[in-house]
C-alpha cells in the first residue's frame, strides 16, 4: 500500500511539474535569445590570443623575423576584418 | 518493491520520450510553453531516475531477496561499500546505473545552459540527448529490468564475482560510466549544430568542456582498469587487447582527436564537417562498447554481463549512423570553412595528420575486435584476430603519433619556419638520443623500443624546453625571475599546457609500456616449502604457507622473504583462493615496486601432499612510469578544464587597425 501511495505522488508531482508550463503558460518567461554578436567576439578574443602568443614565441626565438612579419600581418588583416563586422552587426 | 521500482522506470521512460517530442515541437513550432515543458520533463526524469537508483541501492544494502538482481549480486558476507558497489556490477543495474549517469550529466548540462536555453542549438541538443536517455531507460525497463521478482526465494544470495571484489569496482566502472554516457554530450551538440543551421565556431566552443569532462574520466577509467586487471587478473600484465578494453580504447582515441581538430576549428574556422563526424563516431564507439561489454556477442576476461540486448544496440548504432549521414548530407552547403589549409607544415597541417592517426587506430583496433562478429557473419566461424595482430599493426600508429604529439605544439599556425623548428628541436633531440641510446645499450633493445624510448623522451625533453624558452621569453619581457615566469606562463593559458602536461604523461607511459612489455621477464615453476631460489637478480627462500578456510573462499597464503639486487628484504604473502559458490580459482597477487620495474608475485596452486607451491614470477621493468604518467594524463586534464587568467582588452587596444 505505501509503494502504491508513494508512486501515486511522484506521479502527481511529475504531471504538474511537466505539463504546468502548458496549462498556465503566462508563468513561462520567454528568456532571451543568445546574442548573435557573440560568436563574432569569441573570434575577436581568439585572434587577440593568437598576437600575444605570436609575439612571444618570437621573442623566444621559435619564429624567423620574416615568418612573423608576414604571420602578424595576416592576424592584423583578420582582426580588422572582424572588427569591421562586429561594428556592423551592432 | 518489485512494482514500484518497474513503474519508476516506465514513468523515467515517459517523461525522456515525452521531452523528447515536446522538445522537438517546441523547436519546430518555436513554442516556448512547449521547450519549457520539455525542459521539465528532462528534469523529472532525472528525479525519478534517482527515487528508482535509491530503491535500488536500498534493496541491495537491505539484502532484499525478492529481488533477482539482489538475490544475484548480494550474499551475506558482503560489506556496505561492495553492496553499493552492486548497483553497476551486474547487467540489469548497471543499465539504471548508466541512465543515471546520463541524466546528472544533462541536469548539469541545463544548469550551465539555463540563460540559453532558447537558443536552438541548446534546445535540439537537450532534444538529442532526450531521445539517447528514453533509449537507455527503455533498455533498462523492458529488457534489464534490476526489480525484476526473484524466480525463487532464496536464504542468501550469490554474490558478486570474485573478481570484481576488490576496491578498483569502487572505482572503475564509474569512471568508465561518466566516460562513456559523458560523449552522448558532445554528439549530441553536433547533431544540435547541423539542425540548427549553427555550424559555426559556437558549438565547438561550448562544447569543449564538455568533451574534456568525459575525456578525463574514460582516462580515469582505462588507468584504472590497467591497474585492476595487473592486481587482481594475476597475468603480470595490464592490457591484454581484450574488447572490453578495447571498447574503452576506441571512443577515447576519437575523442582525443576530436579535442584537437575543435582547436583547429576554434583558432582557423576550418575541419568543420571533420568535427561534427568525429563527434558522431566518438559517440559510436562508446555505443559499440556497450555493445561489446553487454550482448554476449564477444568473449572476454571481463564480460561481467552478458545478455540480449545486442540487437537493440546493433539497431541503435545503425540508426545514429544512418540519421547523422543524412543529416550531413542534407545540410553539406551551409558548412563552409573559413580559410583553406595553406600548408601542412605548419600546426594546423600536423593536427589534420594526428587526427587521421588516431582516427586510423581506433579503426584499427575496432576492426581487430569487431572481426570475430565480421568473420561469424561471413563465414559461420568466429575468428579471433587475438594480442599478435593488435601488437604488430599499433606499434608504428602510436610511434607516429608520439612524434606528432612532439612536434605539433612547438611548430606555429599557418605557416612553420622551418629553421626556428629545428632550433626548437636540436637539444632535445640530443638529449633524447642520449637517452634512448643508454637505455638501448643497457637493456639490449630491438629497434622498435629503442625507437619508442628515443621518441618518448624526446617529446618530455621538447615539452620542457618549449615551456621554459617561452617563460624565458615572458620573464625577459617582464623582468622577473625565470621561475616566475614559467609558472604565469603555465597559469596564462590552462587548456594548453594542460595539453602539455597530458603529452608528458604520454610519453611517460610509453616509456613504462615499452619497457614492461618488450623487457618482460617470467618465470613459472614448482618449488617445495623451505626452498630458495633466485630470478632476475632477487633472492626468494620460500618460508611458509597458510591454509585455511573464510566463509566464501578456501585460501592458501604462502610466505616469501625476498631480497632484491641492493640486498633490502621484504616478505610477500601471494595468495590461491578457491570461491565455493562460484566454483572459482582466483590469485591474490604480491607485488614489491621499485623504480627500475616491479617484482611481481603469484601463487598458481599448492600440492599439499608434496608441499609444493606453483609459482608465477614477473620483472616488469620500468612499469612505474606507466602508472606516474596515467596520473599526469589525468592531472593535465583536469588542469586544462581550469579557466584560463587572459587579459584582452588592453591587447585590443593595442592592436586596433590604424
Amino acid at each position: 500500500m505505501i509503494p502504491i501511495l508513494i508512486f501515486s505522488l511522484i506521479l502527481a508531482a511529475t504531471l504538474y511539474w511537466v505539463l504546468e508550463p502548458l496549462v498556465l503558460p503566462h508563468r513561462t518567461e520567454l528568456r532571451a535569445h543568445a546574442d548573435p554578436r557573440a560568436d563574432l567576439q569569441a573570434r575577436v578574443e581568439i585572434l587577440l590570443q593568437e598576437l600575444r602568443d605570436l609575439d612571444l614565441e618570437h621573442e623566444a626565438g621559435k619564429m624567423d623575423d620574416t615568418t612573423y612579419a608576414q604571420v602578424r600581418k595576416s592576424l592584423r588583416a583578420e582582426l580588422a576584418q572582424l572588427l569591421s563586422e562586429l561594428e556592423g552587426s551592432s | 518493491m518489485s512494482e514500484f521500482g518497474r513503474a519508476l522506470l516506465f514513468l523515467a521512460f515517459g517523461t525522456s520520450l515525452y521531452a523528447f517530442i515536446a522538445l522537438v515541437l517546441s523547436n519546430l513550432k518555436g513554442d516556448a510553453r512547449w521547450k519549457e515543458s520539455g525542459i521539465r520533463g528532462l528534469q523529472a526524469t532525472v528525479g525519478v531516475l534517482t527515487v528508482a537508483s535509491i530503491a535500488l541501492v536500498s534493496a541491495l544494502i537491505r539484502a532484499d531477496y525478492s529481488l533477482q538482481y539482489v538475490a544475484l549480486q548480494v550474499s551475506p558476507g558482503m560489506g556496505l561499500t561492495y553492496r553499493i558497489a552492486a548497483f553497476w556490477a551486474g547487467m540489469d543495474g548497471s543499465m539504471l546505473f548508466w541512465s543515471w549517469v546520463l541524466s546528472l550529466y544533462i541536469l548539469a548540462l541545463l544548469w550551465e545552459t539555463r540563460q540559453e536555453r532558447h537558443d536552438p542549438l541548446h534546445s535540439w541538443a537537450y532534444a538529442s540527448l532526450a531521445l539517447s536517455l528514453s533509449f537507455f531507460v527503455f533498455i533498462a525497463a523492458v529488457f534489464s529490468n534490476p526489480f525484476k521478482p526473484a524466480e525463487m526465494l532464496v536464504s542468501e544470495g550469490r554474490g558478486m564475482n570474485p573478481l570484481l571484489m576488490n576496491v578498483w569496482m569502487h572505482t572503475h566502472p564509474v569512471a568508465l560510466y561518466l566516460g562513456y554516457t559523458g560523449l552522448a554530450i558532445p554528439f549530441s551538440y553536433a547533431m544540435a549544430a547541423l539542425l540548427a543551421e549553427r555550424v559555426d565556431n559556437t558549438w565547438v566552443r561550448f562544447i569543449r568542456k564538455w568533451t574534456l569532462i568525459p575525456w578525463v574520466f574514460l582516462t580515469i577509467g582505462i588507468i584504472l582498469g590497467g591497474r585492476w586487471a595487473y592486481l587482481e587478473l594475476g597475468w603480470g600484465g595490464y592490457w591484454a587487447w581484450d574488447p572490453v578494453e578495447n571498447a574503452s580504447f576506441m571512443p577515447w582515441l576519437t575523442a582525443t582527436a576530436f579535442l584537437h581538430s575543435i582547436i583547429v576549428q576554434e583558432k582557423r574556422g576550418m575541419l568543420k564537417i571533420w568535427n561534427i563526424n568525429l563527434a558522431v563516431i566518438t559517440f559510436l564507439f562508446a555505443l559499440i562498447g556497450t555493445y561489446i561489454t553487454r550482448s554476449g556477442a564477444l568473449t572476454s576476461v571481463h564480460a561481467f554481463a552478458e545478455s540480449e540486448l545486442g540487437p537493440w544496440f546493433a539497431g541503435a548504432i545503425w540508426s545514429i549512423a544512418v540519421v547523422a549521414a543524412g543529416l550531413l548530407y542534407m545540410k553539406r552547403h551551409r558548412i563552409q570553412s573559413e580559410h583553406r589549409l595553406e600548408t601542412l607544415f605548419s600546426r594546423e597541417g600536423f593536427f589534420l595528420i594526428n587526427n587521421w592517426v588516431f582516427l586510423a587506430l581506433a579503426l584499427t583496433v575496432a576492426w581487430g575486435t569487431l572481426f570475430p562478429i565480421v568473420s561469424e557473419a561471413f563465414t559461420g566461424i568466429k575468428v579471433t584476430v587475438g594480442q599478435p595482430f593488435f601488437n604488430s599493426v599499433t606499434p608504428p600508429l602510436f610511434l607516429l603519433l608520439i612524434f606528432l604529439m612532439t612536434v605539433a605544439p612547438i611548430i606555429s599556425w599557418r605557416r612553420a619556419s622551418s629553421r626556428a623548428l629545428v632550433r626548437s628541436l636540436a637539444w632535445p633531440t640530443v638529449l633524447a638520443l642520449l637517452t634512448g641510446g643508454a637505455l638501448g645499450i643497457g637493456m639490449r633493445a630491438p629497434l622498435i623500443p629503442l625507437l619508442g624510448y628515443t621518441l618518448a623522451s624526446w617529446t618530455v625533453y621538447t615539452t620542457l624546453y618549449e615551456v621554459f624558452r617561452v617563460g624565458r621569453a615572458r620573464a625577459r619581457r617582464k623582468g622577473i625571475p625565470l621561475f616566475r615566469g614559467v609558472v604565469e606562463l603555465l597559469r596564462t593559458d590552462h587548456r594548453r599546457y594542460g595539453g602539455y602536461i597530458v603529452h608528458v604523461g604520454v610519453a611517460l607511459i610509453a616509456i613504462g609500456i615499452v619497457g614492461s612489455s618488450a623487457f618482460r621477464q617470467r618465470l613459472e615453476k614448482e618449488y617445495p616449502v623451505g626452498s630458495t631460489f633466485s630470478f632476475e637478480g632477487f633472492q626468494i627462500a620460500f618460508k611458509d604457507i597458510q591454509q585455511g578456510i573464510e566463509p566464501d573462499y578456501r585460501y592458501s597464503r604462502a610466505t616469501l622473504e625476498v631480497t632484491d639486487p641492493l640486498g633490502k628484504s621484504r616478505l610477500l604473502y601471494p595468495e590461491y583462493r578457491f570461491y565455493f559458490k562460484w566454483n572459482m580459482n582466483t590469485a591474490e597477487v604480491a607485488l614489491w615496486p621499485h623504480w627500475s620495474g616491479d617484482f611481481y608475485a603469484v601463487l598458481n596452486g599448492y600440492d599439499e601432499d608434496q608441499r609444493m607451491g606453483l609459482f608465477v614470477l614477473f620483472w616488469n621493468p620500468l612499469v612505474g612510469f606507466l602508472w606516474v604518467g596515467g596520473l599526469l594524463v589525468v592531472f593535465g586534464g583536469f588542469y586544462a578544464l581550469l579557466p584560463s587568467h587572459r587579459r584582452n582588452r588592453s591587447r585590443l587596444e593595442q592592436e586596433q587597425p590604424v
